[in-house]
């Protein structure tokens, strides 16, 4: 499954993405004129890429024999993408580029983000249910139909969530101290770390989302005081 | 002079240990634990152009970035972006071997992937850096 995703989907995807995003840097540095041709080439050359389904019969058949050498790479590009894909919708309010189910990745292909981003998946996936949260609720008051009710009751799940979760960092015992292992101690102290900054941040963010980007309520003060 | 000295720091720590710059500069929290360990990230580099391209694009941003002053990012970054330039050469690379992707299969398709996709995630992380830099001046 990883290597059909990342083969095709995420080839197709990321490659599109990219040729918007340097489209967007181009009208926005400026660069109009060197970016435009090189976009227009790429553009072409990923309509060329193959359908994900031919991509994926033919990796199959080699997806055994591949296992051994290209896990490490497909776990780092993978959980890579997903992530910056998620902080990207998260950060932009916009929807998520990939076609994948964010979720599954981070929950069932093994890919663990703690020793690539030093934040452990439930996070990140907290995060992208929040973005996803924040985009209902957008559609919602678009076509006049948002339910508060419904809105608290989604974020409330999500709080609850974040707030056992950020319990059970906290009770996390430190790692002792090991001179012959220095650096899996101080890479334990790092994902602890910058997984709680964030937990606390997406707290921040699901307040928002819920209550509106108001510095002086009282859950995003605590939530702010703790980071 | 600028990219001579950056090559040559870039040479001198690969020489010393390859993970040590990948490590430090890109992907400071990433830890392998598989018999490989990082390798096949130095692998890529060596044997890709695009990505080792894409590499030196941001190592070029980051000298940059620490030793010219915040005044001079903003000039600096067109030099940076320059036809023939890493990241140009990277970009260019990257779309030949993209063009190319059609033929692709078996191990060599997954291989041709990975270089691929390591080489757009080098250039994120230099578009990031980039966005960033732009933030910086615009807040100071």
């Amino acid at each position: 499954v990883k290597y059909c995703l990342l083969t095709s989907l995420i080839l197709i995807s990321i490659s599109q993405a990219v040729c918007k995003r340097h489209n967007e840097l181009a009208m926005a540095y400026k660069y109009s004129g060197y970016f435009a041709s090189s976009t227009s080439t790429c553009t072409d050359s990923f309509n060329a890429v193959g359908s994900p389904v031919s991509a994926c019969e033919k990796d199959r058949q080699d997806e055994q024999s591949l296992h051994g050498d290209s896990d490490e790479p497909v776990n780092f590009l993978l959980g890579s993408f997903v992530s910056f894909d998620i902080i990207a919708a998260a950060s932009s309010r916009s929807c998520p580029i990939l076609e994948v189910v964010h979720r599954l990745v981070l929950e069932k292909l093994g890919i663990d983000l703690k020793h690539l981003t030093a934040c452990e998946n439930w996070v990140m996936i907290l995060i992208f249910e929040i973005s996803l949260l924040d985009n209902w609720k957008k559609e919602a008051q678009n076509a006049y139909e948002l339910s508060i009710v419904g809105l608290a009751k989604r974020g409330g799940q999500i709080r609850e969530h974040l707030r056992r979760s950020l319990a059970d960092l906290d009770n996390t015992p430190p790692t002792g101290f090991s001179p012959s292992n220095i650096s899996k101690t101080y890479s334990e102290r790092n994902h602890l770390e910058t997984t709680k900054i964030f937990a606390l941040s997406a707290m921040t963010y699901l307040n928002v989302v819920l209550s509106g980007a108001n510095p002086t309520l009282p859950e995003i003060v605590e939530a702010c005081r703790t980071q | 002079v600028v990219i001579v000295n950056i090559v040559t720091c870039l040479l001198t720590d690969l020489a010393k240990d390859p993970c040590v710059a990948l490590e430090s500069w890109m992907y400071p929290f990433y830890h392998s634990f598989g018999k490989q360990g990082r390798g096949w990230l130095f692998s890529i580099l060596t044997r890709a152009k695009s990505t080792y391209h894409a590499t030196l694009a941001l190592s070029e941003h980051y000298q940059h970035r620490t030793t010219l002053h915040n005044r001079s990012i903003a000039n600096g970054s067109d030099h940076l972006r320059a036809k023939g330039g890493h990241y140009d050469i990277a970009l260019r690379e990257m779309q030949q071997s993209l063009e190319k992707s059609d033929a692709w299969n078996g191990p060599t398709g997954l291989s041709q992937s990975i270089h691929v996709l390591t080489c757009i995630l080098q250039l994120l992380f230099s578009d990031v850096r980039e966005i960033l830099s732009f933030n910086i001046l615009d807040t100071d």
